[in-house]
């Protein structure tokens, strides 16, 4: 009976942590500004979408390697990011929590449609690291192998950087307390405009390796990011941790459910597991309940 | 002195009117056919061929002396992408401007939301890019469909793998309302051409992970792989194939693998794999060549699927008009059902509903970076490679 083949069942633990690792990416980014600002950002799709065609761009203009490219497209969004915080978010802070929202909302309003006039709608997607290793009867996708890998590596030096570096340190101080944290000598504003942009530059690097994952148009930010909100749902609101976590609930949840049932139910087993999550545990995985 | 100047002119003025009247066709009101077009919005940038080809079809048609020798002119309002503004505009064009004919907008939303402002004014509307079949369930009459209909997309795909003596077909679609219309279809004929289906299922609009799928298909050993997708997903089941390691004997991808940046996408791994297409340049239709040849003379790139359908179109509306002798919109309607004739698009055929049932899709397969078609056979330009060779031996 083909349902009950150990190995398929093993195949398919493997494709969930692989599409765990996409989601995993997808979520660290937002999470790391919701943690800190508490501001939700809706066009973190688009940063994602901005920094997948930086890197499309490096490669057909220089035939720069996605991986090669995706510290340079970062390091791109991280200014994009700064100055996004500058210009709008700063101006919005303080305001009711709907202000923060609306103006993400706008920007990714403006940010796909100028996509559209400057990209066109057609898809794009860079043909390297293609297929997959095969070992012990096992296949191991390349591209989101290494998609998986990455997102491990950022989470782990994101909860690093956070727990032990000064910078960090201020960020965790401006997202428990601003005001303790002014009066400590923390310079609240610069930690905001650093943590968007590293929230900026973390979409970015979800958008370089999407580039060989996935075809992308301006378009597939906003509906890739939905997935990413499930994610940090269930892995805890700004525990960066807890979204790798969540990441790998939903990405394995998915797949299983998929096979066993349909496509679409993969999708609904997704939607469940957030409203149990909900209902059960409502900070997340990891997440620490707010008082 | 003066009364001779008075008369003088007065008989310039009526000789000049005397002469209007017998004056050739160029001198009378010209015939003027309407319809909106996406200028702008999302679907303007392939709305251009639509508007390319009416144009280019007005030229044509007034180089063979217009209709009822009345020289032919276009009116062209811009709805902005969205149906709502379509309504307005076609009600206008009707009502306001008396247009003698209209004729379709680009896309199916569109031309679904403008047809009823055309029903209610029994003014026949030749629809050239409107796909979904439910616009033809609605028991309109003046609407003319010449789009390849869902329900023949896929079809050419069980011949080419009966004809391989391929035996197990597994599916796997977008959950979309042509697609509804268009596997059933495929379903259908591959079982009375004695094809197992081993698996059928669709996926939401958006799906980023057709592993599970893909892992299941691969274990049922599927000949054959019919993905019924659009652009993002067919990139992504071929993808996704080679990373799961499944090698079907025929790899078909639907719509979205016809297009240029399907190929771009995938480079190498692009190669074997079909698709299917409205329309080819290398098509061997009445006119085609010189269609694609004016085509790009006068606008410097080459006609897409939309062009040729939207001038294919107009050439079935030409055709009806002529057959019908007048601009009365019963007797038009009355030509077009009746007509059945090659337009360089292809077959035109439509039921008593007004739905196109002649026109089939072509089905092509990469091979060495370009299109080669395989289906219709008597179309062809190459013979099928199949069945595609392992991922592990290729390159």
């Amino acid at each position: 009976m083909l349902m009950w083949e150990p190995v398929l069942w093993g195949q398919l633990l493997i494709n969930g942590v692989m599409l765990a690792g996409l989601y995993g990416l997808l979520a660290l980014g937002l999470n790391l500004v919701f943690g800190v600002m508490r501001v939700i950002n809706f066009a973190h799709g688009e940063l994602v979408m901005l920094g997948a065609f930086v890197t499309f761009w490096g490669y057909t203009a220089f035939g720069l390697h996605p991986l090669l490219a995706l510290p340079l497209s970062a390091l791109a969004l991280f200014a994009l990011g700064w100055v996004l915080q500058r210009l709008l978010l700063e101006r919005v802070l303080g305001g009711p929590p709907m202000a923060g929202l609306l103006v993400t909302f706008g920007l990714s309003l403006v940010v796909i449609n100028a996509g559209l006039l400057v990209f066109g709608a057609d898809i794009r997607s860079i043909p390297v690291v293609t297929g997959s290793l095969l070992l012990g009867g096992f296949v191991f996708p390349r591209a989101r192998g290494l998609a998986f890998l990455v997102a491990v590596a950022l989470t782990a030096l994101t909860v690093a950087f956070l727990k032990w570096s000064a910078l960090g340190r201020a960020i965790r101080a401006t997202a428990q307390h601003p005001e303790v944290a002014i009066t400590c000598g923390v310079d609240v504003r610069r930690t905001r405009l650093v943590t968007f942009g590293l929230g900026a530059a973390l979409g970015s690097a979800a958008g370089s390796l999407l580039m060989v994952i996935l075809p992308m148009d301006p378009q597939s930010g906003s509906f890739l990011i939905l997935k990413a909100f499930a994610v940090i749902i269930i892995g805890g609101l700004g525990s960066v941790a807890g979204g790798l976590l969540g990441a790998l609930v939903l990405g394995v949840a998915e797949v299983f459910g998929a096979f066993f049932f349909s496509t679409v139910f993969g999708e609904v087993v997704a939607y469940v597991l957030l409203l149990l999550v909900l209902l059960v545990r409502p900070a997340g995985l990891l997440g620490v309940a707010e008082r | 002195m003066k009364t001779r100047w008075s008369v003088a002119v007065a008989l310039a003025v009526l000789s000049a009117l005397a002469a209007g009247t017998m004056a050739p066709a160029s001198a009378q009101n010209p015939l003027v056919v309407g319809a909106s077009i996406s200028q702008t919005g999302r679907l303007a940038v392939t709305a251009v061929y639509v508007h390319q080809a009416y144009q280019l079809w007005v030229d044509d048609v007034n180089a063979r002396g217009g209709l009822f020798g009345r020289q032919v002119t276009l009116k062209v309002y811009d709805d902005k992408s969205d149906p709502g503004t379509g309504v307005k505009l076609y009600e206008k064009l009707i009502v306001d401007d008396k247009v003698d004919l209209v004729v379709g907008p680009y896309s199916t939303p569109v031309t679904a939301a403008a047809s009823t402002v055309t029903e209610k004014y029994r003014k026949v509307m030749v629809a050239p890019m409107a796909a979904g079949d439910a616009l033809w369930k609605r028991g309109y009459r003046y609407l003319i469909q010449t789009l390849t209909p869902s329900s023949l997309y896929y079809i050419g795909v069980v011949d080419i793998a009966v004809e391989r003596g391929l035996k197990t077909l597994a599916l796997f679609s977008e959950d979309s309302e042509a697609l509804r219309v268009t596997i059933p279809a495929v379903v259908d004929v591959a079982q009375k051409k004695g094809l197992t289906i081993v698996h059928n299922e669709y996926f939401p609009r958006g799906t980023t992970d057709f592993s599970a799928v893909l892992t299941r298909i691969k274990a049922l050993r599927a000949d054959v792989l019919i993905c019924g997708c659009y652009e993002p997903e067919s990139v992504l089941s071929v993808r996704q194939s080679k990373e799961l390691d499944y090698s079907p004997k025929l790899l078909f991808a639907g719509h979205g693998a016809a297009v240029p940046e399907f190929y771009k996408a995938l480079g190498k791994d692009a190669e074997f794999v079909l698709a299917s297409d409205h329309w080819d340049a290398r098509m061997r239709t009445p006119g085609n060549g010189e269609f694609v040849e004016r085509f790009k003379k006068k606008y410097g790139r080459e006609p897409s699927y939309h062009a040729a359908g939207t001038y294919g179109g107009m050439q079935v509306l030409e055709a009806a008009v002529r057959k019908a002798g007048a601009l009365d919109q019963d007797r038009i309607r009355q030509a077009l059902v009746e007509l059945d004739i090659q337009t360089v698009f292809g077959r035109y055929k439509v039921n008593e509903t007004g739905a196109q049932v002649g026109k089939t899709a072509v089905i092509v397969q990469w091979q060495g970076g370009k299109k080669e078609i395989l289906w219709p056979a008597d179309t062809a330009t190459g013979s099928a490679r199949l069945p595609a060779p392992p991922w592990a031996e290729r390159r």
